[in-house]
């Protein structure tokens, strides 16, 4: 794995997984756009395993930080919705300007998976795409979070003296990450629906238990996409995992067959 | 300040990042190591690694972030240098402090850790001489009878726990379900006797030691100086080698602007008085 700065002014970080020489396997090219915020940090070291993985089985995977998160320049108070789609659009340019490959399939993890189809939607090739969880309404997965946010700081709150109180929820504050307007009021309009409308890119869906956003699987279903059910519990929504690191010791080479078919 | 991604260890298997001023550092002048946080990887918990690294890269002080081997995007070593994991991050982190001399050209190195990376940074201290400072935060801490009746008078005078004792009497609490108890328990807290202990070889050597506490030390610490006072008690004097702070609005991980920033000039401070840039 090779990390580096890439994308306009170098302000993207960007991890490379180089496929061995003699990996089984056609040679494909993948990206991996990732969450945000806390479930971010939760499958961080499952996305990097499962860009080991692809790698191994001959896929070149790019896996990068938005603009503004994790390593990339910026911060948080700087992000916004569009840019970070430009920011997945540079990642494909990046990798296809790589590896002469023209096809880069893309795994989209949660809010990944908003960003990938958003990315997808403004060029016109048919893409491969692999929903691992996807949030389905960005509107509705705000106020989880929020309602989330709202519900540990109560909690907190119950055993420290009321002079030590934390404060309550600030507006732009989502469970310790804090996402400016422009970030949040275009997530709010993002429905992943919208984009199976106009696509005709091939969809693949990897759902945890729990994960059942109907009308996703049925649009998937009806354009000939698998829904990989996932043994591995992820818990997106329950406060109390928010700290367990999520793991794909199962999933991973179902998941990768899909996306690298 | 410039930012430079690399791999480094004895099979290369660990990932970093170098965070540098734009000018040069003075040798004098510390770089600051940070410690992993749980399983968190080397961005620490809701960034506050970056957010501090960043903030001390224009203030002058170099710095390296790095995953602790299994972590983040660092390999397991195919020929660990021990068998023990302790020790094996013993040796992580002598690499990781001897690149960053030889990147920074600093003499010292600051190592900076919260909860079990400041229990880490505890033990990197005493086993590595090239450790000129260390940096805790939700780290050690040591019961005195000052933090025991805060403590009780606390509980006694908290309409909250008066209700959840009647709820648990008679009832179980509405929001049992959601409760998610905020607490420091990732790491084992020394006896007071043997972190004095500890803290005073450490100070001997010419060590500087900053700690801090959010609020989510409540079972722990809840007054400003209980640190001092419980190493007074098992006769150790810091004098001006400790810096204490409590900062009981904060949560764990300093998530908030606000917070986040005292904690980040407060420690921006503490450094540019240990090692003032003209020295």
């Amino acid at each position: 794995m090779q990390p580096f700065f890439f994308g306009a002014g170098g302000a993207l970080y960007g991890a490379y997984h180089q496929p061995p020489a003699h990996a089984p396997g056609p040679e494909t090219a993948l990206l991996i756009c990732q969450g945000i915020g806390y479930e971010y940090m939760r499958a961080y070291r499952a996305c990097w395993q499962l860009a080991e993985t692809a790698a191994a089985r001959n896929a070149h995977v790019l896996r990068f930080d938005y603009a503004c998160t994790g390593e990339s320049h910026g911060r948080q108070h700087e992000a916004s919705w569009a840019r970070w789609v430009a920011n997945t659009g540079e990642a494909i340019a990046w990798l296809r300007d790589t590896t002469a490959l023209s096809h880069v399939r893309i795994v989209g993890v949660r809010v990944g998976a908003l960003i990938a189809a958003a990315a997808s939607a403004q060029t016109r090739e048919r893409r491969r795409l692999l929903f691992w969880d996807p949030v389905v309404d960005g509107e509705t997965y705000l106020k989880q979070i929020a309602v989330m946010h709202e519900s540990q700081t109560h909690n907190m709150n119950r055993y420290r003296p009321s002079r030590h109180h934390h404060a309550e929820r600030g507006g732009d504050e989502y469970l310790g990450f804090h996402w400016p307007s422009p970030v949040v009021d275009e997530l709010a309009r993002v429905q992943l629906m919208n984009y199976g409308e106009t696509r005709t890119d091939d969809w693949d869906l990897a759902l945890s238990p729990g994960e059942s956003p109907q009308p996703i699987i049925d649009t998937v279903s009806a354009r000939g996409g698998h829904v990989l059910e996932m043994p591995e519990a992820m818990d997106w929504m329950d406060i109390r995992a928010q700290y367990r690191r999520v793991a794909l010791p199962q999933s991973a080479q179902p998941m990768l067959d899909r996306v690298l078919a | 300040m410039r930012e430079t991604p690399l791999h480094f260890g004895h099979e290369s298997h660990l990932v970093g990042m170098l965070c540098e001023p734009d000018t040069a550092q003075a040798r004098e002048r510390p770089a600051v190591l940070f410690l992993n946080s749980g399983l968190e990887h080397r961005v620490g918990p809701r960034g506050l690694s970056v957010a501090v690294a960043r903030a001390l890269g224009d203030a002058g002080f170099a710095s390296l972030r790095f995953d602790y081997a299994g972590m983040g995007e660092s390999r397991k070593p195919q020929r660990p240098l021990a068998a023990e994991r302790e020790d094996e991050l013993l040796a992580e982190c002598a690499a990781a402090t001897e690149l960053l001399q030889a990147r920074s050209g600093a003499s010292g190195v600051v190592l900076f850790g919260l909860c079990s990376g400041a229990d880490d940074a505890h033990r990197v201290a005493l086993a590595n001489d090239a450790v000129v400072g260390m940096a805790q935060i939700d780290g050690h801490g040591a019961i005195t009878a000052g933090f025991k009746w805060r403590y009780v008078a606390h509980r006694l005078a908290s309409p909250r726990r008066w209700q959840n004792w009647f709820e648990r009497k008679f009832g179980a609490p509405a929001d049992a379900d959601r409760a998610v108890l905020e607490g420091v328990d990732f790491f084992q807290m020394p006896e007071r006797d043997t972190l004095a202990r500890d803290l005073d070889m450490l100070v001997k050597r010419g060590v500087r030691l900053f700690y801090a506490y959010s609020g989510a030390t409540h079972s722990y610490y809840n007054h400003a100086g209980q640190l001092r006072r419980a190493l007074a008690q098992a006769g150790v004097h810091p004098g001006g080698s400790l810096e204490e702070h409590f900062l009981p609005s904060a949560d764990h991980t300093f998530s908030r602007n606000a917070e986040r920033m005292i904690l980040i000039e407060t420690l921006l401070a503490w450094l540019q008085a240990g090692w003032p840039a003209g020295e």
